[in-house]
Parts: C-alpha cells; sequence; structure tokens
C-alpha cells in the first residue's frame, strides 16, 4: 500500500521545493559536461535565480521555445516567490531542482533519479514539492 | 514524475505534481495531482501572464492545503473566466 504524506502544519509554515522535469540552468553554472545523456542528474537552481536568466534547452520532444519565451512555464520560481511573499507557503527550499540531461524512461534510471531527489530534498529540509513537468 | 511524486511521498514529503496528459496518471498516479490543459513545454500556461500562471500554482498549492483531501485526488485545473 502506498503512503502518502499529509502536512503536520500548515504550508504557509513550510518549505517547499520545485522539482522541474525541463533542463534550466543557472548561468552561473553553465553548460556542465559531465552530464550524460540517459544519467538521472538533478541540477540545483538557486531559488533566488533571476528566472529571466535561466538558460534552457530541448529535453525530448517540447516544445523548447515555450520556456525560451517565460522561462517561467518551466520553473515557476518567480510565481512561487509571489506565493511566500503572499504567506501561501512558508518558505522556498534554498534551490530548486531541475533534470539536467535527457533520461531514459527506463525503470531503474527513474528510480535512480527518485532516490536523488529525496536524498537532495532531505538535505533542503523540505516539507513538500510542487512537480512541473516539461 | 508520478514515481519520484510517490518516493516522495514514502519518505515523508507531501507532494503535489502538474500534469498535462490524464494518461500520465495511469501506471504511477501521484497523490495530488493538477491536470492543466496547456501544450507540452506550457505548464504554467501563458508565457509573460504572470497573473494565469499565478492561478496554476494556486490550484496547485490548495491540493497540498487540503488536509482532508481523500488520495490520490486529481483536480481538473480551468482559467478563471
Amino acid at each position: 500500500m502506498t503512503r502518502w504524506t499529509r502536512l503536520s502544519r500548515p504550508l504557509s509554515e513550510c518549505r517547499l521545493s520545485l522539482i522541474a522535469c525541463s533542463v534550466c540552468l543557472s548561468p552561473a553554472r553553465g553548460a556542465d559536461p559531465s552530464v550524460v545523456t540517459g544519467a538521472p542528474v538533478w541540477r540545483g537552481v538557486p531559488a533566488d535565480a533571476d528566472a529571466s536568466a535561466l538558460m534552457r534547452r530541448a529535453s525530448g520532444a517540447d516544445d523548447a521555445s515555450a520556456a525560451n519565451l517565460d522561462r517561467n512555464l518551466a520553473m515557476g520560481l518567480d510565481r512561487l516567490r509571489e506565493a511566500q511573499a503572499a504567506g501561501v507557503v512558508g518558505e522556498l527550499a534554498s534551490r530548486a531542482l531541475a533534470l539536467g540531461g535527457p533520461m531514459a524512461a527506463t525503470r531503474p534510471a527513474v528510480d535512480a533519479a527518485a532516490r536523488q531527489a529525496v536524498r537532495l530534498l532531505r538535505e533542503d529540509g523540505a516539507d513538500a514539492a510542487l512537480l512541473v513537468p516539461t | 514524475m508520478g514515481l519520484v511524486a510517490r518516493e516522495l511521498e514514502r519518505h515523508g514529503v507531501a507532494t503535489v505534481s502538474l500534469i498535462l496528459l490524464h494518461a500520465a496518471l495511469r501506471e504511477e498516479p501521484p497523490p495530488r495531482a493538477l491536470w492543466v490543459p496547456f501544450f507540452h513545454g506550457y505548464a504554467l500556461g501563458s508565457p509573460s501572464d504572470p497573473a494565469s500562471q499565478r492561478e496554476v500554482v494556486d490550484a496547485a498549492l490548495e491540493l497540498l492545503r487540503d488536509a482532508e483531501a481523500s488520495l490520490p485526488v486529481l483536480r481538473d485545473f480551468r482559467l478563471r473566466p
């Protein structure tokens, strides 16, 4: 039986992490040659990053032009900061996670990515996460 | 993303997922999903339209806030007229 988690306190007191399936890169880091096709690697994007400065490249068959028009379509960082400022969310985790590179759609690869995400969110002390597809 | 959500939930992190295709829920449904009527690459809706993007985010976060919801839950998003 699947175990679901419910927030133990109001969202307005929780730390929220953003997980995006699109390849958004922090300009400070730029292209990372260590990211190998098929390797499930999450990149950390500072939660206070300027969304308009994020670099993006296509992943799979999605329309890269969309997020190049407005990076918030892929990451939503500005919208989440607004939610935090409005008191809807307690705080944002210090980094958002973006899937860094084309990932093989195999169960082992997805499982590895899931385990990595758990480890990273634990490091960040996240209570909750918003997952955004590409 | 469904598997990622389920793994996070198993480790005590509550999740809400935006989804673009109902078919994405068939095998590994996440506990809380908000279907958005947008194309791939446009998960938050329209470019350079912060108000409508914020509606999407708020609707997703509302699923997290609803402590009484029976899980898994899928809600369809509709922009306000």
